[in-house]
């Protein structure tokens, strides 16, 4: 097994060695691609869950890339949307709008940066 | 071998669990939501569940429990896989019928050494419930048997009777009936016996 890096930047390189140990580069590839497929629909879906008002469309998506963004070390990605979650499960939908502007950001910083490990 | 059925929907997350299992040899079957993973456990008949806890449609804790109502015989180890750590979450999912639970994201080795020890305990399950059942059914045809063997010893007793009379074609009649009586209950015995004991293959 890799040794365990420490996270430093958008992404934890001790999450991608865990996949890598599981299934090598190419399975590290094909959960990257994955991930940048689906994450945007994840984001989407929360975007959509707030402006009907459903908390619990919310906190479904929410969680969703949560564990997404956890199986690929997408710590700040993870962050934002633990934020989410819990301010949905609790019926706050202003906690967890004012949550989620900080979602985009973080996307985009974990997306270049597994695009730039994909090469 | 085993034959492991993966509920999450998180594709990235499947796709890792099922590269990892699968090259360890088991046999994986994936669902996003939980209803599709109630319905494919349902025909792929897992050894094995992993789940996610929150899903689209049923949840995971609902899936636990309704694939605990699915077969009595055939024990699945089902172990939860999901982002909260929460001990009110573990203890639902335990109380739903989950046998395990680990946090996300799972490492390898810690996801393989769980599945090893629930694999172990699943054969276990099935082999004891298998043998609860064998007893249940070797309870049922003793009773019956139990019942001929009394009809037989009336039979007898008829016979010893009519014996000391002069009237031997009762005598003649009550044997038969105990011999008729006699063979039914060798029968039934003969029937079980062949039967394998459960694990014996």
């Amino acid at each position: 097994m890799a040794p365990e890096t420490p996270p430093s930047g958008p992404i934890d390189g001790a999450a991608l060695a865990r996949i890598r140990d599981a299934g090598g580069d190419d399975l590290v590839g094909r959960v990257i691609d994955l991930w940048l497929e689906g994450a945007p629909r994840y984001a989407e879906r929360i975007r959509a869950g707030l402006a009907r008002g459903d908390a619990r469309e919310v906190a479904c998506a929410a969680h969703a890339l949560r564990g997404s963004a956890l199986n690929l070390g997408a710590l700040r990605v993870s962050a934002v949307t633990e934020s989410v979650e819990c301010a949905a499960d609790r019926g706050d939908l202003a906690t967890a709008a004012s949550e989620e502007r900080a979602l985009g950001p973080a996307l985009e910083g974990a997306a270049a940066a597994l695009r730039g490990m994909r090469g | 071998m085993a034959k492991v059925l993966v509920a999450d929907d998180d594709p990235g997350t499947v796709e890792f669990i099922r590269t990892l299992l699968a090259g360890e040899g088991h046999q994986v079957e994936t669902a996003a939501d939980g209803a599709s993973a109630l319905a494919k456990a349902k025909t792929f008949r897992p050894e094995v569940l992993i789940t996610d806890l929150r899903m689209p449609g049923l949840t995971g804790n609902q899936l636990a429990a309704a694939v605990r109502g699915l077969d009595r015989l055939n024990y699945v180890f089902i172990l939860v896989l999901t982002v909260s750590g929460e001990k009110a979450d573990k203890m639902k999912a335990l109380l739903s019928g989950a046998d395990d639970f680990l946090v996300k994201p799972a490492r390898p080795g810690e996801l393989l050494g769980r599945l090893e020890v629930g694999l172990r305990l699943q054969k276990a399950e099935s082999a004891a419930r298998a043998t609860a059942q064998r007893r249940s059914e070797l309870g049922v045809v003793f009773k019956a048997l139990a019942s001929e063997l009394d009809l037989i010893a009336i039979h007898l007793e008829a016979a010893g009777k009519a014996i000391g009379r002069p009237d031997p074609p009762a005598a003649r009649r009550a044997c038969n009936e105990a011999i008729e009586v006699a063979k039914r209950a060798a029968a039934v015995t003969r029937i079980r016996a062949a039967e394998p004991e459960p694990g014996a293959d």
